[in-house]
């Protein structure tokens, strides 16, 4: 007999960021239900309130840990931040585009007006590359120190995270983000990717260490067969 | 007397589905129970964040059953409300009781 599977991203997604100590049996009742006739924006729409709550459930009964955790989780981010983009502003002091243009310019195919634009184009995209590794370090490093609720906790943190670009957003002046469409949908761009880095640097730790545990448990049951019997 | 252990409305909801339910309260009979007792749409993970919290406090047990095809080879997990439970449950419901009695403006649908 086959059965209609249900959706597969949202599945994966509950099983590595769902934070309850039920995830397999919400898992198995959201198939069954999804078997009996439910539609897939259904599924999608169960998925996320089970991470939410879950989320919420495990952050409300360990209020310190949680505390504790964003205090130094935020520190982190932030410091990384500030030193990355520091170093990249020693870049493009030590090299700047007049400077680069007028060592090796003449010998490209550019004038000098698009040179400028791509040196800065070219300064934007390692901004971004930046950002992501940034979140995605951040993100590991938060799941790693906390690994009991690391789940509740890169989520809570991937919020702070999407929650202070917009408290940015509403700060910043027009100058900050770029007058044009383009830079604010850079800005915009290079947010959301930077928080989807913190979750996907979470969930790098979480599917590292559940390997290990997985082979640590291997070993002890190998090692618990007596030696006859593997022989 | 106050009740030591309060509960909130969709726990004392959770709890009175599990009773109702018996031996075969797992997590999709239980969501359709109360969907369909309340008349609202239950969301699953609800219902597990609620369990979780109840089995924490001591106020609900759980087991887990054969894995089966149909929910893609993962096991059930079966609620059963616990003697402490119960004596929670009783009391809400006299303290609900006492709340309701001489409230003759609800009773006749009136604010």
């Amino acid at each position: 007999m086959t059965f209609k599977e249900p959706p597969r991203l949202p599945t994966w997604l509950l099983q590595h960021l769902g934070c309850g100590s039920d995830n397999d049996a919400v898992l198995g009742d959201l198939a069954e239900r999804y078997r009996q006739g439910k539609t897939s924006f259904w599924y999608w729409k169960e998925v996320a309130v089970a991470i939410v709550v879950s989320a919420f459930n495990d952050i409300r009964s360990h209020k310190l840990l949680t505390l504790r955790a964003m205090i130094v989780g935020g520190p982190v981010f932030w410091y990384l931040g500030y030193w990355a983009f520091d170093f990249l502003a020693l870049f493009t002091r030590t090299w700047p585009p007049d400077w680069l243009y007028s060592k090796i310019g003449p010998s490209l195919w550019f004038n000098h007006e698009q040179f400028v634009a791509w040196y800065w184009y070219g300064d934007s995209a390692a901004g971004s590359v930046l950002m992501i590794a940034i979140g995605m370090i951040s993100g590991w490093i938060l799941a790693r120190l906390n690994w009991r609720h690391r789940r509740s906790i890169v989520l809570l943190f991937s919020l702070s995270v999407l929650l202070s670009w917009i408290y940015y957003s509403w700060t910043a002046t027009v100058e900050d983000i770029g007058a044009s469409i383009f830079w604010e949908a850079y800005f915009w761009i290079n947010n959301i990717l930077q928080v989807l880095a913190v979750l996907a640097g979470g969930l790098m730790e979480i599917r590292s260490s559940y390997r290990t545990r997985l082979k640590k448990e291997l070993r002890q049951i190998v090692q618990a067969v007596p030696l006859r019997v593997r022989n | 007397m106050a009740n030591p252990n309060p509960i909130s409305n969709f726990e004392l909801m959770v709890m009175l589905a599990l009773i109702r339910l018996g031996d075969e309260a797992y997590g999709v009979p239980i969501s359709i129970e109360i969907e369909e007792h309340s008349g609202h749409d239950v969301a699953l993970g609800s219902v597990y964040a609620a369990l979780e919290r109840l089995q924490d406090r001591g106020l609900v047990s759980s087991t887990v059953g054969e894995p089966t095809a149909e929910r893609g080879g993962r096991a059930k997990r079966y609620f059963k409300v616990t003697g402490k439970g119960m004596k929670v449950v009783q009391d809400t419901q006299r303290t609900l009781m006492r709340l309701w009695k001489g409230l003759p403006r609800v009773e006749a649908g009136k604010a």
